[in-house]
């Protein structure tokens, strides 16, 4: 009773600390993975992933993937292969309850893998990830399980066929069955020589195995590809990194020294003199692998605020949820450049840009990326981003550059379909709804319908050619502070807007006498009122109308002027004025014009 | 009882078998309502004529109300067959061999029937002729996702006509570099044979990979005096000199247009590879003016290609509003040279069709096998002619003093761009790339050609009529090959290795 006490602790200390990892952190981490997750149901794209060596768990992967639509039951059977795994690993390598809990290490590594990918989410090319691995690694134990319990004479024949069988299924765990087999043979037969024989063919076999398959069914698959099957290397473009791919080198490390530690040893260690203590021992033994696991994988996690604030507020403006989008902004301290343009679309929207645009922050930060992957606002929400500023070519471009580099998910299918929409595209809009309704948990979904604000936006201005350079939240800034000339309010209060943006009076009056002169209301919008303050001191205009101020407005800024004057002359540095003035002026753009980002 | 067992395993796979084979022959319904309307197939194999060798032409109702879909095919000899699996009609091949052998020369009538529901539908019957003419057996492309700047897989493909296989002649994974960007492109035969061929390696490990007499080798083309190596080829059809053109070559984008992206010259010349020698002449090198697409008379004495007048650009910073005030004004004419194979001289350029003059631009010539034809594409204006909607593909009889191009509405689509057209060897079919499926990926479409008019064209067949839908991947520069690619894609890999 005891006994499977320990191991039941082991299992479900586990379990409470990755499953609230992933519950509690990452619930939109895991949705954000379904969604750009490539899986359609159908022979047409199981043919196509089997193409490759690994294509059946990457299939198989995917499709499990698909289950994080409802995160907590993605997480459920996540924690459930975890759990099963745990019990076949410590039956195939012998553990003994007062130690099993050793087998938690390789279970943090696959849990690791997943909680650390950080914004490799957005660039990942490997189809079904999230489970592959976690699915994979089962399998492998329950091959060296089998493997155990064969017969000598078996398992030379095991040690030959499974390399040499499995490895368009299971890829590079083939090798690392090959060497955790030696490892096994080595600790229970030390070195007779049929079981030499058997390891030595074992590896000869692991290694012949890819080179007998590339040239039977992957004739054209490049040999990287063939030896590194199934093994998650994380190259985008020229970036490159090894830090997501430590945990499964961890995985293959800890595997073989699970296979190879004489345990004799340890469970002398772990001997008392009493049975008490002795019991004492080993649920101390437990409790400091979890918190080595627990230590591991929360230092490996990446826990950016932002980051999965970009997720919930991407997930919404698919939605069309402009208040959580203003929700999570409100929250939100220092946004990142994606959440301020995000953040601006549903002001927008909700006819709150003049009123709130800078008390909800315009100085969109870097994303916090401890990587070396070169990721921007175009990988994250671009698609969305020019859609709903009615810029459909441009969204439909980004959208199907997204599709070519990391696979048409369901956010590639879904931004496609609502451009397709807007642009009255027909048999692309039917082609691209076929293709979601092929995956399991979209089967129904429609989209929303075009906005007017779209419509209006997508038919205000004629065709051009010209190019964003890879940056939209510049090439917004500068196409509509130029965008003169419309009689849509929405359409002159973005140019007022992006004009206060680019910061040239040159573009900022043109745009703010047109609007003001429209404006329905008897007093500009606040941070209207704030620009006009402001451009009219630093380059006065000669006004064909007289604009109705606050009196409240034009002392605040009296005053914002004057402290400012008074942190200058105290010597404060331009960093330290923009902190110090952040507390009281911040939301406003007189603090944004001086202090805000500059640069895009 | 093991023996039982074995027999019952025997027994279970032969019932198996025949339910399959019942499931594909269903009989004909016996009480359907009559709908007085063709079937909405996809593809639309209606009334089309087709080769004698191509493979089965598998489709599918369109409606998704109907649950089940019957095909009735009276041959050529009388004979009927019935074909229907679910919603699709998926023909045997070996069947559909014998069914073409006893058709040929003649028409299959087919019926098709919808399920919807409980009842069946019958809809009006249609013809496919099964012209006397076979097809090249093979065809190749280059399979690549529309994408605009980024580019990811692609590869140059084989496909057998006359089966469903395809491979891969080559593609971009091949040498593991495509992480640092690898993009293929142009390939080309002479005279549909493949001992002669060859296609561009960009980027990484860059080259133009050429076969010559069955041997591959990796070539630089890129002079010191030429704009760019070489880009769109021509075999000549006899000689091993290939015709390229050499571009300095932009894109921009639409901010509404449907046309979406524009690819154009700033600079273009031709340019003559002498094989043997090893040595890039300048063919035609005006700057005033952009020569591009040359392509050979099948008896090798006159080039033709396009050319159209250079924008008016004096630097760099002046392209933008150049592109934006001129594009649309960018127009080809297509032209030719006289060559003489001894000298390898060229004549004086000849003026074979205005296309300006009706404010269009004609692009991709090719000349027919008999030497009687020039097949091209037309839109409005510029080069990049995949991507324009009103793009269509135009015949002109090289006899015809009057310049007027055959009657094309049966090929063409209604606003979707046709492109690339290309002869069969025996110059009785004729195909192109067609984006009037979705409007976005392109797709392989032949037609027959009587030697006076074009009939309705018909799209690749699939074993999959659905692969169509899901694949996601454009087909691109579709070309016609006597007998398949020799080298394995391996070897082509260990070329392009020595390259860079």
């Amino acid at each position: 009773m005891i006994k499977s006490t320990k191991n039941i602790l082991a299992i479900t200390a586990f379990i409470l600390i990755a499953g609230f990892l992933l519950i509690a952190y990452y619930q939109d981490v895991l949705y954000t993975a379904q969604d750009r997750s490539v899986f359609f149901t159908g022979s047409s794209f199981f043919h196509e992933t089997m193409g490759m060596p690994f294509g059946f768990m990457q299939w198989i992967g995917g499709y499990l993937t698909q289950y994080f639509y409802y995160p907590l039951v993605g997480t459920i059977l996540l924690l459930l292969i975890w759990g099963v795994t745990f019990l076949v690993g410590i039956k195939t390598f012998k553990l003994k309850p007062s130690y099993s809990s050793l087998f938690i290490l390789p279970l943090s590594c696959l849990t690791t893998s997943i909680i650390d990918l950080g914004y490799w989410i957005y660039c990942t090319k490997f189809s079904g990830y999230w489970f592959s691995q976690s699915l994979s690694y089962l399998i492998l134990l329950l091959l060296l399980w089998g493997f155990q319990n064969c017969s000598q004479r078996l398992k030379l024949t095991w040690q030959l066929i499974i390399p040499l069988l499995l490895y368009p299924i299971l890829g590079w765990y083939t090798y690392l069955f090959a060497i955790t087999a030696v490892a096994l043979q080595i600790k229970q037969n030390a070195f007779k020589w049929n079981v030499m024989m058997g390891n030595i063919l074992g590896c000869i076999a692991s290694v012949a195995s890819p080179l007998i398959w590339s040239n039977i069914a992957y004739k054209t698959t490049g040999m990287d590809k063939i030896w590194s099957a199934g093994f998650p290397i994380f190259q985008n473009g020229r970036d490159f990194s090894i830090l997501p791919s430590i945990p499964f080198i961890l995985l293959a490390i800890t595997t073989f020294i699970l296979a190879i530690l004489p345990y004799n040893w340890l469970e002398k260690k772990l001997q008392a003199k009493t049975e008490k203590k002795t019991n004492y021992k080993h649920y101390g033994f437990t409790i400091v692998v979890c918190a080595i696991s627990a230590f591991y994988m929360w230092n490996a996690m990446f826990k950016d605020y932002n980051y999965i604030i970009e997720m919930r507020m991407n997930k919404a403006l698919m939605e069309e949820n402009w208040q959580s989008i203003i929700k999570e902004a409100e929250n939100a301290s220092y946004p990142s450049r994606t959440m301020v343009m995000l953040k601006d679309i549903a002001l927008m929207n909700t006819g709150q840009l003049g009123e709130r645009v800078f008390e909800l922050s315009c100085d969109g930060r870097d994303i916090t990326n401890p990587d070396s992957l070169n990721i921007s606002i175009m990988h994250i929400a671009s698609p969305g981003i020019y859609y709903n500023y009615g810029k459909v070519n441009y969204a439909i471009r980004w959208a199907m550059e997204s599709g070519v580099a990391y696979g048409f998910t369901p956010y590639v299918l879904k931004n496609m379909i609502l451009a397709a929409q807007a642009t009255g595209e027909k048999k692309l809009y039917d082609k691209y709804m076929h293709l979601l309704h092929k995956t399991t948990f979209y089967s129904d979904w429609q989209p929303k319908p075009t906005t007017k604000v779209i419509k209006d936006l997508q038919n205000t201005f004629a065709n051009v050619l010209d190019s964003d350079n890879n940056n939209c939240e510049r090439y917004m800034i500068e196409f509509f502070s130029r965008a003169y000339g419309s009689r849509n309010l929405t359409i002159m209060e973005l140019n007022v807007f992006y004009s206060m943006l680019y910061r040239n009076p040159d573009a900022f009056w043109p745009a703010f006498l047109a609007y003001a002169a429209f404006y329905p209301g008897n007093t500009l919008p606040q941070h209207y009122q704030e620009a006009y303050c402001l451009f009219m001191e630093i380059a006065p205009q000669e006004l064909p109308f007289k604009i109705n101020l606050s009196k409240s407005t034009i002392d605040r800024y009296r005053r914002f002027r004057a402290e400012m004057v008074n942190y200058s002359q105290q010597g404060a540095s331009n960093e330290k004025q923009k902190e110090l003035m952040r507390k009281d002026w911040g939301g406003t753009y007189w603090w944004h014009h001086i202090y805000g980002r500059k640069s895009y | 009882m093991h023996k039982i067992k074995k027999h019952l395993h025997i027994i279970l796979a032969g019932v198996i078998l025949l339910l399959t084979s019942c499931g594909n022959h269903p009989s004909t319904p016996s009480n359907c309502t009559q709908q007085d309307a063709l079937p909405s197939i996809y593809p639309d194999y209606t009334n089309i004529s087709i080769p004698s060798n191509i493979a089965p032409l598998n489709f599918m109702l369109t409606n998704a109300d109907f649950t089940e879909c019957m095909a009735s095919f009276t041959l050529g000899d009388g004979n009927i067959i019935n074909f229907g699996n679910g919603t699709k009609v998926l023909i045997d091949e070996s069947e559909w061999r014998n069914m073409i052998a006893s058709s040929k020369g003649k028409s299959m009538k087919i019926t098709v029937y919808g399920k919807k529901g409980e009842q069946w539908y019958a809809f009006l019957p249609f013809e496919i002729k099964v012209e006397n003419e076979v097809i090249d057996p093979y065809i190749s492309y280059r399979l690549i996702e529309p994408g605009y700047a980024v580019y990811n897989q692609m590869s140059i493909a084989q496909r057998s006509l006359e089966t469903f296989d395809e491979t891969d002649i080559y593609n971009n994974k091949m040498t593991g570099d495509l992480a640092k960007g690898q993009c293929i492109n142009c390939h080309s035969y002479q005279n549909y044979k493949t001992d002669n061929m060859l296609f561009h390696v960009r980027a990484s490990h860059g080259g133009t990979i050429m076969v010559v007499d069955g041997k591959p080798r990796s070539v630089n083309l890129k002079r010191d005096y030429t704009i760019s190596a070489g880009v769109y080829p021509a075999w000549h059809p006899t000689e091993k000199l290939v015709a390229f053109s050499t571009d300095n070559t932009h894109q921009w984008f639409h901010t509404s247009d449907p046309n979406k992206i524009e690819v154009f010259d700033w600079a273009s010349d031709l340019i003559l590879y002498d094989i043997a020698k090893d040595q890039v002449d300048i063919i035609a090198n005006d700057s005033a003016k952009l020569e591009v697409f040359p392509t050979w008379t099948p008896d090798g004495k006159w080039l033709y290609y396009c050319s159209a007048d250079a924008l008016p650009v004096d630097s760099t910073e002046d392209q933008p509003r150049v592109m934006q005030e001129h594009y649309e004004n960018l127009r080809y004419n297509i032209y030719k040279k006289s060559f003489n194979a001894a000298t390898k001289q060229f004549g004086e350029e000849q003026l074979v069709y205005n296309a300006a003059e009706k404010d269009h631009s004609a692009t991709l010539p090719r000349i027919s096998p008999d030497g009687k034809y020039l097949v091209f594409a037309e839109g409005n204006y510029g080069c990049f002619n995949i991507w324009h909607h009103e793009a269509d593909v135009r015949i002109l009889a090289l006899n015809d003093t009057t310049k007027t191009p055959l009657p094309m509405e049966v090929f063409n689509s209604e606003n979707y761009a046709e492109s690339y057209p290309t002869w069969s060897s025996n110059g009785k079919w004729l195909m192109c790339a067609s984006r009037r499926d979705d409007g976005n990926f392109s797709r392989v479409y032949i037609a027959y050609f009587d030697g006076k008019s074009i009939h309705k064209p018909f799209l690749l067949p699939q074993q999959d009529p659905e692969h169509n839908t899901l694949r996601l991947q454009s087909y691109n520069r579709p070309e016609f090959m006597m007998e398949p690619v020799k080298i394995t894609p391996k070897e082509f890999a260990r070329v392009v290795l020595t390259n860079p």
